[in-house]
Protein backbone atom coordinates (compact mmCIF):
# COMPACT_ATOMS: atom_id res chain seq x y z
CA UNK A 1 0.00 0.00 0.00
CA UNK A 2 1.33 3.44 -0.81
CA UNK A 3 2.64 5.59 2.02
CA UNK A 4 0.36 8.41 0.98
CA UNK A 5 -2.62 6.22 1.87
CA UNK A 6 -1.41 5.03 5.25
CA UNK A 7 0.31 8.05 6.68
CA UNK A 8 -2.64 10.45 7.01
CA UNK A 9 -4.58 7.84 9.00
CA UNK A 10 -1.73 6.80 11.24
CA UNK A 11 0.14 10.03 11.88
CA UNK A 12 -0.76 11.96 15.01
CA UNK A 13 -2.02 15.26 13.62
CA UNK A 14 -0.52 18.30 15.31
CA UNK A 15 -2.92 20.81 16.78
CA UNK A 16 -3.60 23.40 14.12
CA UNK A 17 -2.25 26.84 15.04
CA UNK A 18 -3.90 30.05 14.00
CA UNK A 19 -1.48 32.96 13.59
CA UNK A 20 -4.18 35.57 14.18
CA UNK A 21 -5.38 34.26 17.50
CA UNK A 22 -3.72 32.51 20.39
CA UNK A 23 -1.09 29.83 19.80
CA UNK A 24 -3.36 27.55 21.81
CA UNK A 25 -6.17 27.49 19.29
CA UNK A 26 -7.31 23.96 18.51
CA UNK A 27 -9.03 22.09 15.78
CA UNK A 28 -12.79 21.88 15.62
CA UNK A 29 -14.58 19.61 18.11
CA UNK A 30 -15.31 17.25 15.22
CA UNK A 31 -11.59 17.02 14.47
CA UNK A 32 -10.80 16.20 18.11
CA UNK A 33 -13.53 13.56 18.31
CA UNK A 34 -12.41 12.04 15.02
CA UNK A 35 -8.80 11.81 16.20
CA UNK A 36 -9.84 10.17 19.48
CA UNK A 37 -12.14 7.75 17.65
CA UNK A 38 -9.36 6.75 15.24
CA UNK A 39 -7.20 5.99 18.30
CA UNK A 40 -9.93 3.92 19.93
CA UNK A 41 -10.58 2.15 16.64
CA UNK A 42 -6.89 1.29 16.21
CA UNK A 43 -6.75 -0.10 19.75
CA UNK A 44 -9.38 -2.71 18.74
CA UNK A 45 -6.64 -4.53 16.82
CA UNK A 46 -4.65 -5.18 19.98
CA UNK A 47 -7.78 -6.59 21.63
CA UNK A 48 -8.47 -8.79 18.61
CA UNK A 49 -4.88 -10.09 18.78
CA UNK A 50 -5.31 -10.97 22.47
CA UNK A 51 -8.62 -12.66 21.70
CA UNK A 52 -6.85 -15.02 19.29
CA UNK A 53 -5.56 -16.96 22.30
CA UNK A 54 -8.98 -18.59 22.69
CA UNK A 55 -10.76 -17.45 19.55
CA UNK A 56 -14.53 -17.32 19.14
CA UNK A 57 -16.38 -14.94 21.43
CA UNK A 58 -13.12 -14.07 23.14
CA UNK A 59 -12.13 -12.11 20.02
CA UNK A 60 -15.05 -9.76 20.52
CA UNK A 61 -14.79 -9.42 24.32
CA UNK A 62 -11.08 -8.63 24.15
CA UNK A 63 -11.50 -6.31 21.17
CA UNK A 64 -14.16 -4.28 22.97
CA UNK A 65 -12.39 -4.31 26.33
CA UNK A 66 -9.33 -2.41 25.08
CA UNK A 67 -11.06 0.76 23.80
CA UNK A 68 -13.53 0.41 26.71
CA UNK A 69 -10.68 0.43 29.21
CA UNK A 70 -9.02 3.41 27.53
CA UNK A 71 -12.27 5.34 27.52
CA UNK A 72 -13.08 4.44 31.12
CA UNK A 73 -9.62 5.47 32.37
CA UNK A 74 -9.85 8.75 30.45
CA UNK A 75 -13.37 9.59 31.64
CA UNK A 76 -12.52 8.90 35.27
CA UNK A 77 -9.11 10.57 35.46
CA UNK A 78 -9.25 13.64 33.21
CA UNK A 79 -11.93 15.59 35.15
CA UNK A 80 -9.78 15.31 38.31
CA UNK A 81 -6.80 16.76 36.47
CA UNK A 82 -8.82 19.64 35.09
CA UNK A 83 -10.43 20.44 38.44
CA UNK A 84 -7.17 20.36 40.43
CA UNK A 85 -5.24 22.41 37.86
CA UNK A 86 -8.06 24.96 37.59
CA UNK A 87 -8.28 25.31 41.37
CA UNK A 88 -4.53 25.95 41.47
CA UNK A 89 -5.00 28.67 38.86
CA UNK A 90 -3.28 26.94 35.94
CA UNK A 91 -3.95 28.76 32.65
CA UNK A 92 -5.23 25.58 31.02
CA UNK A 93 -8.40 25.86 28.97
CA UNK A 94 -10.84 22.99 28.74
CA UNK A 95 -10.59 22.94 24.95
CA UNK A 96 -6.85 22.52 25.10
CA UNK A 97 -7.10 19.74 27.66
CA UNK A 98 -9.60 17.93 25.43
CA UNK A 99 -7.25 18.33 22.45
CA UNK A 100 -4.42 16.86 24.52
CA UNK A 101 -6.64 13.97 25.57
CA UNK A 102 -7.58 13.32 21.96
CA UNK A 103 -3.86 13.23 21.00
CA UNK A 104 -3.14 10.88 23.91
CA UNK A 105 -5.96 8.50 22.88
CA UNK A 106 -4.72 8.55 19.30
CA UNK A 107 -1.19 7.75 20.49
CA UNK A 108 -2.38 4.90 22.73
CA UNK A 109 -4.42 3.41 19.88
CA UNK A 110 -1.61 3.65 17.40
CA UNK A 111 0.95 2.07 19.72
CA UNK A 112 -1.47 -0.73 20.61
CA UNK A 113 -2.18 -1.35 16.93
CA UNK A 114 1.58 -1.45 16.34
CA UNK A 115 1.94 -4.12 19.02
CA UNK A 116 -1.00 -6.17 17.70
CA UNK A 117 1.01 -8.38 15.28
CA UNK A 118 3.57 -9.22 17.99
CA UNK A 119 0.79 -9.91 20.51
CA UNK A 120 -0.95 -12.19 18.00
CA UNK A 121 2.24 -14.20 17.42
CA UNK A 122 2.93 -14.59 21.13
CA UNK A 123 -0.57 -15.45 22.33
CA UNK A 124 -1.20 -17.91 19.50
CA UNK A 125 2.09 -19.78 19.86
CA UNK A 126 2.42 -19.78 23.67
CA UNK A 127 -0.45 -21.73 25.19
CA UNK A 128 0.11 -20.87 28.87
CA UNK A 129 -2.50 -18.34 30.12
CA UNK A 130 0.26 -16.39 31.92
CA UNK A 131 1.74 -15.48 28.52
CA UNK A 132 -1.54 -13.87 27.51
CA UNK A 133 -1.60 -11.77 30.69
CA UNK A 134 2.06 -10.77 30.26
CA UNK A 135 1.59 -9.76 26.62
CA UNK A 136 -1.53 -7.75 27.52
CA UNK A 137 0.29 -6.01 30.37
CA UNK A 138 3.38 -5.24 28.30
CA UNK A 139 1.38 -3.70 25.45
CA UNK A 140 -0.93 -1.73 27.72
CA UNK A 141 1.87 -0.42 29.92
CA UNK A 142 3.98 0.78 26.99
CA UNK A 143 0.95 2.37 25.31
CA UNK A 144 -0.11 3.91 28.65
CA UNK A 145 3.33 5.43 29.28
CA UNK A 146 3.59 6.85 25.77
CA UNK A 147 0.10 8.31 25.73
CA UNK A 148 0.60 9.85 29.17
CA UNK A 149 3.86 11.34 27.90
CA UNK A 150 1.96 12.93 24.97
CA UNK A 151 -0.75 14.21 27.32
CA UNK A 152 1.72 15.65 29.82
CA UNK A 153 3.85 17.36 27.20
CA UNK A 154 0.77 18.90 25.60
CA UNK A 155 -0.49 20.17 28.96
CA UNK A 156 2.93 21.56 29.89
CA UNK A 157 3.28 23.31 26.53
CA UNK A 158 -0.15 24.80 26.98
CA UNK A 159 0.73 26.13 30.41
CA UNK A 160 4.02 27.54 29.14
CA UNK A 161 2.36 29.22 26.15
CA UNK A 162 -0.33 30.79 28.29
CA UNK A 163 2.02 33.40 29.69
CA UNK A 164 4.74 33.70 32.29
CA UNK A 165 4.16 31.33 35.13
CA UNK A 166 6.08 31.95 38.36
CA UNK A 167 8.53 29.25 39.44
CA UNK A 168 6.53 28.25 42.52
CA UNK A 169 3.40 27.72 40.40
CA UNK A 170 5.37 25.63 37.91
CA UNK A 171 6.52 23.37 40.74
CA UNK A 172 2.92 23.02 41.93
CA UNK A 173 1.67 22.12 38.44
CA UNK A 174 4.56 19.70 38.01
CA UNK A 175 3.63 17.93 41.23
CA UNK A 176 -0.02 17.75 40.16
CA UNK A 177 0.99 16.26 36.81
CA UNK A 178 3.21 13.67 38.54
CA UNK A 179 0.34 12.75 40.84
CA UNK A 180 -1.95 12.49 37.83
CA UNK A 181 0.41 10.07 36.10
CA UNK A 182 0.37 7.79 39.15
CA UNK A 183 -3.42 8.07 39.40
CA UNK A 184 -3.99 7.40 35.70
CA UNK A 185 -1.68 4.36 35.68
CA UNK A 186 -3.46 2.88 38.70
CA UNK A 187 -6.90 3.63 37.30
CA UNK A 188 -5.88 2.10 33.99
CA UNK A 189 -4.67 -1.03 35.73
CA UNK A 190 -7.97 -1.28 37.63
CA UNK A 191 -10.08 -0.63 34.54
CA UNK A 192 -8.28 -3.20 32.43
CA UNK A 193 -8.19 -5.85 35.13
CA UNK A 194 -11.96 -5.45 35.38
CA UNK A 195 -12.78 -5.31 31.68
CA UNK A 196 -10.13 -7.44 30.02
CA UNK A 197 -10.66 -11.20 30.37
CA UNK A 198 -6.92 -11.77 29.76
CA UNK A 199 -6.12 -9.92 32.98
CA UNK A 200 -9.03 -11.39 34.93
CA UNK A 201 -7.60 -14.85 34.37
CA UNK A 202 -10.82 -15.85 32.61
CA UNK A 203 -8.98 -17.19 29.61
CA UNK B 1 28.15 -7.51 -7.41
CA UNK B 2 27.20 -3.99 -8.51
CA UNK B 3 29.35 -1.06 -7.30
CA UNK B 4 26.29 0.54 -5.63
CA UNK B 5 25.66 -2.62 -3.64
CA UNK B 6 29.31 -2.87 -2.63
CA UNK B 7 29.22 0.74 -1.52
CA UNK B 8 26.08 0.16 0.56
CA UNK B 9 27.69 -2.83 2.28
CA UNK B 10 30.88 -0.88 2.88
CA UNK B 11 28.89 1.97 4.42
CA UNK B 12 26.92 -0.37 6.68
CA UNK B 13 30.21 -1.76 7.97
CA UNK B 14 32.23 1.40 8.31
CA UNK B 15 29.93 4.37 8.68
CA UNK B 16 26.44 3.62 9.95
CA UNK B 17 25.88 7.37 10.44
CA UNK B 18 26.21 7.91 6.68
CA UNK B 19 23.76 5.08 6.08
CA UNK B 20 21.23 6.75 8.38
CA UNK B 21 21.66 10.01 6.48
CA UNK B 22 21.41 8.34 3.09
CA UNK B 23 18.12 6.65 4.04
CA UNK B 24 16.46 10.07 3.86
CA UNK B 25 17.36 10.49 0.20
CA UNK B 26 14.85 8.85 -2.13
CA UNK B 27 17.53 8.02 -4.71
CA UNK B 28 19.52 5.90 -2.31
CA UNK B 29 16.55 4.14 -0.71
CA UNK B 30 16.19 1.42 -3.35
CA UNK B 31 19.90 0.56 -3.12
CA UNK B 32 19.68 0.50 0.67
CA UNK B 33 16.62 -1.83 0.56
CA UNK B 34 18.44 -4.26 -1.73
CA UNK B 35 21.72 -4.19 0.17
CA UNK B 36 19.98 -4.62 3.53
CA UNK B 37 17.83 -7.53 2.38
CA UNK B 38 20.80 -9.23 0.75
CA UNK B 39 22.90 -8.85 3.88
CA UNK B 40 20.12 -10.07 6.17
CA UNK B 41 19.56 -13.18 4.08
CA UNK B 42 23.29 -13.90 3.56
CA UNK B 43 24.41 -13.21 7.13
CA UNK B 44 21.66 -15.14 8.86
CA UNK B 45 21.74 -18.00 6.34
CA UNK B 46 25.49 -18.47 6.96
CA UNK B 47 25.01 -18.35 10.72
CA UNK B 48 22.08 -20.79 10.46
CA UNK B 49 24.15 -23.17 8.34
CA UNK B 50 26.94 -23.06 10.93
CA UNK B 51 24.51 -23.83 13.76
CA UNK B 52 23.33 -26.92 11.91
CA UNK B 53 26.81 -28.32 11.21
CA UNK B 54 26.84 -30.41 14.39
CA UNK B 55 23.97 -32.46 12.94
CA UNK B 56 25.08 -32.82 9.33
CA UNK B 57 24.55 -31.04 6.01
CA UNK B 58 20.75 -31.50 5.87
CA UNK B 59 20.31 -29.73 9.22
CA UNK B 60 22.66 -26.99 7.96
CA UNK B 61 20.50 -26.53 4.89
CA UNK B 62 17.29 -26.39 6.96
CA UNK B 63 18.79 -23.86 9.38
CA UNK B 64 20.15 -21.76 6.51
CA UNK B 65 16.60 -21.49 5.15
CA UNK B 66 14.82 -21.01 8.48
CA UNK B 67 16.99 -18.41 10.21
CA UNK B 68 16.55 -15.72 7.51
CA UNK B 69 12.82 -16.53 7.51
CA UNK B 70 12.68 -16.04 11.29
CA UNK B 71 14.50 -12.71 11.09
CA UNK B 72 12.31 -11.41 8.26
CA UNK B 73 9.17 -12.51 10.13
CA UNK B 74 10.36 -10.64 13.21
CA UNK B 75 10.99 -7.49 11.18
CA UNK B 76 7.56 -7.77 9.61
CA UNK B 77 5.92 -8.04 13.02
CA UNK B 78 7.90 -5.36 14.82
CA UNK B 79 8.19 -2.54 12.26
CA UNK B 80 4.62 -1.26 12.89
CA UNK B 81 5.37 -1.10 16.63
CA UNK B 82 8.61 0.78 15.92
CA UNK B 83 6.83 3.35 13.74
CA UNK B 84 4.15 3.88 16.39
CA UNK B 85 6.63 4.20 19.26
CA UNK B 86 8.79 6.67 17.30
CA UNK B 87 5.74 8.80 16.44
CA UNK B 88 4.51 8.75 20.05
CA UNK B 89 7.87 10.02 21.25
CA UNK B 90 7.91 12.71 18.54
CA UNK B 91 10.37 11.08 16.24
CA UNK B 92 7.97 10.81 13.31
CA UNK B 93 9.22 8.57 10.53
CA UNK B 94 7.27 7.66 7.44
CA UNK B 95 6.45 3.98 7.08
CA UNK B 96 9.10 3.75 4.33
CA UNK B 97 11.83 5.40 6.42
CA UNK B 98 11.00 3.32 9.49
CA UNK B 99 11.12 0.13 7.44
CA UNK B 100 14.43 1.13 5.89
CA UNK B 101 15.97 2.02 9.22
CA UNK B 102 14.87 -1.29 10.75
CA UNK B 103 16.12 -3.20 7.69
CA UNK B 104 19.49 -1.42 7.72
CA UNK B 105 19.85 -2.09 11.46
CA UNK B 106 18.98 -5.75 10.94
CA UNK B 107 21.54 -5.90 8.14
CA UNK B 108 24.20 -4.61 10.52
CA UNK B 109 23.11 -7.24 13.03
CA UNK B 110 23.33 -9.89 10.30
CA UNK B 111 26.90 -8.76 9.55
CA UNK B 112 27.76 -9.37 13.21
CA UNK B 113 26.31 -12.89 12.92
CA UNK B 114 28.29 -13.42 9.73
CA UNK B 115 31.48 -12.34 11.54
CA UNK B 116 30.72 -14.70 14.43
CA UNK B 117 29.97 -17.67 12.16
CA UNK B 118 33.57 -18.98 11.88
CA UNK B 119 34.04 -18.74 15.65
CA UNK B 120 30.84 -20.71 16.29
CA UNK B 121 31.76 -23.18 13.55
CA UNK B 122 35.15 -23.80 15.21
CA UNK B 123 33.45 -24.31 18.55
CA UNK B 124 31.01 -26.79 16.96
CA UNK B 125 33.91 -28.64 15.33
CA UNK B 126 35.57 -28.94 18.74
CA UNK B 127 32.50 -30.73 20.08
CA UNK B 128 30.43 -27.95 21.63
CA UNK B 129 27.54 -29.92 23.11
CA UNK B 130 23.88 -29.29 22.28
CA UNK B 131 22.79 -27.11 25.20
CA UNK B 132 25.96 -25.03 25.12
CA UNK B 133 25.46 -24.64 21.39
CA UNK B 134 22.02 -23.15 22.04
CA UNK B 135 23.41 -20.79 24.68
CA UNK B 136 26.16 -19.71 22.24
CA UNK B 137 23.53 -19.02 19.59
CA UNK B 138 21.49 -16.95 22.07
CA UNK B 139 24.61 -14.94 23.02
CA UNK B 140 25.36 -14.29 19.34
CA UNK B 141 21.79 -13.13 18.68
CA UNK B 142 22.02 -10.82 21.71
CA UNK B 143 25.25 -9.28 20.45
CA UNK B 144 23.79 -8.84 16.95
CA UNK B 145 20.65 -7.26 18.44
CA UNK B 146 22.76 -4.81 20.41
CA UNK B 147 24.52 -3.65 17.24
CA UNK B 148 21.21 -3.37 15.42
CA UNK B 149 19.64 -1.36 18.23
CA UNK B 150 22.65 0.98 18.33
CA UNK B 151 22.09 1.73 14.67
CA UNK B 152 18.42 2.44 15.31
CA UNK B 153 19.47 4.80 18.10
CA UNK B 154 21.59 6.69 15.57
CA UNK B 155 18.59 6.85 13.26
CA UNK B 156 16.14 8.21 15.81
CA UNK B 157 18.65 10.53 17.54
CA UNK B 158 20.84 9.75 20.52
CA UNK B 159 18.99 11.83 23.12
CA UNK B 160 16.62 10.74 25.89
CA UNK B 161 13.67 10.42 23.49
CA UNK B 162 15.71 8.33 21.08
CA UNK B 163 16.85 6.10 23.96
CA UNK B 164 13.26 5.57 25.05
CA UNK B 165 12.26 4.72 21.46
CA UNK B 166 14.99 2.07 21.42
CA UNK B 167 14.08 0.81 24.91
CA UNK B 168 10.40 0.36 24.07
CA UNK B 169 11.26 -1.11 20.68
CA UNK B 170 13.59 -3.60 22.36
CA UNK B 171 10.69 -4.59 24.63
CA UNK B 172 8.75 -5.48 21.47
CA UNK B 173 11.64 -6.90 19.44
CA UNK B 174 13.10 -9.31 21.98
CA UNK B 175 9.99 -11.41 22.71
CA UNK B 176 8.87 -11.32 19.06
CA UNK B 177 12.32 -12.28 17.74
CA UNK B 178 12.82 -14.96 20.36
CA UNK B 179 9.42 -16.53 19.76
CA UNK B 180 9.58 -16.48 15.96
CA UNK B 181 13.06 -18.05 16.03
CA UNK B 182 11.88 -20.62 18.56
CA UNK B 183 8.82 -21.47 16.44
CA UNK B 184 11.05 -22.37 13.48
CA UNK B 185 13.45 -24.53 15.51
CA UNK B 186 15.42 -26.85 15.41
CA UNK B 187 18.48 -24.95 14.26
CA UNK B 188 21.10 -27.01 16.07
CA UNK B 189 19.43 -30.42 16.14
CA UNK B 190 19.29 -32.69 19.19
CA UNK B 191 22.12 -35.26 19.23
CA UNK B 192 19.68 -37.98 20.34
CA UNK B 193 17.37 -37.32 17.38
CA UNK B 194 18.00 -39.59 14.39
CA UNK B 195 15.39 -38.13 12.05
CA UNK B 196 15.67 -34.50 11.05
CA UNK B 197 12.36 -32.62 11.17
CA UNK B 198 12.16 -29.36 9.23
CA UNK B 199 10.05 -27.94 12.07
CA UNK B 200 9.43 -29.23 15.57
CA UNK B 201 6.03 -29.23 17.32
CA UNK B 202 5.18 -26.12 19.30
CA UNK B 203 5.38 -27.01 22.99
CA UNK B 204 6.39 -24.61 25.75
CA UNK B 205 8.05 -21.35 24.77
CA UNK B 206 11.42 -19.78 24.02
CA UNK B 207 12.00 -18.85 27.67
CA UNK B 208 11.32 -22.45 28.79
CA UNK B 209 13.82 -23.65 26.23
CA UNK B 210 16.56 -21.19 27.27
CA UNK B 211 15.98 -21.94 30.96
CA UNK B 212 16.29 -25.68 30.23
CA UNK B 213 19.47 -25.18 28.18
CA UNK B 214 21.00 -22.88 30.79
CA UNK B 215 20.19 -25.41 33.49
CA UNK B 216 21.64 -28.29 31.46
CA UNK B 217 24.80 -26.43 30.44
CA UNK B 218 25.49 -25.57 34.10
CA UNK B 219 24.72 -29.10 35.36
CA UNK B 220 27.10 -30.70 32.86
CA UNK B 221 29.90 -28.38 34.02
Amino acid sequence: MADSTIEPVLSVPEQPKNQNSSALDLGSPAFLVERALVGLGLSLFFGLALGMHRGGLSLITHALAIPGGLLLTTCVSIPSLYIVLSMLGAPLRLGLLLASVSTALHTAGRVLAGFAPIAALLVVTIREPIALALVAKLGLEIAGCLSLYRLMSAVREANALSGTIPGSAQTKYGLVLCGFVVLALNLGQMAFSTLLPALRGAS
Amino acid sequence: MSPALTQSIEQLLRSPDNVVQSLKSKDEQVGAYRASLLLIVTGTACFGAVLGTSHGPLQSLYSAIKLPAAVLLTLLLTTPAFTAIAAALRRPLTAANATLLVLAAAARGALVLLALSPVVWLAMRHGLQYHRGIMTAVLCYTLADMYALRMILRGVGNDWRGRFVVLFFAAALIPAGAQSTWMLRPFVGRPSQHTLPFLRNIDGSFTDSVTRSLDSSVRFE
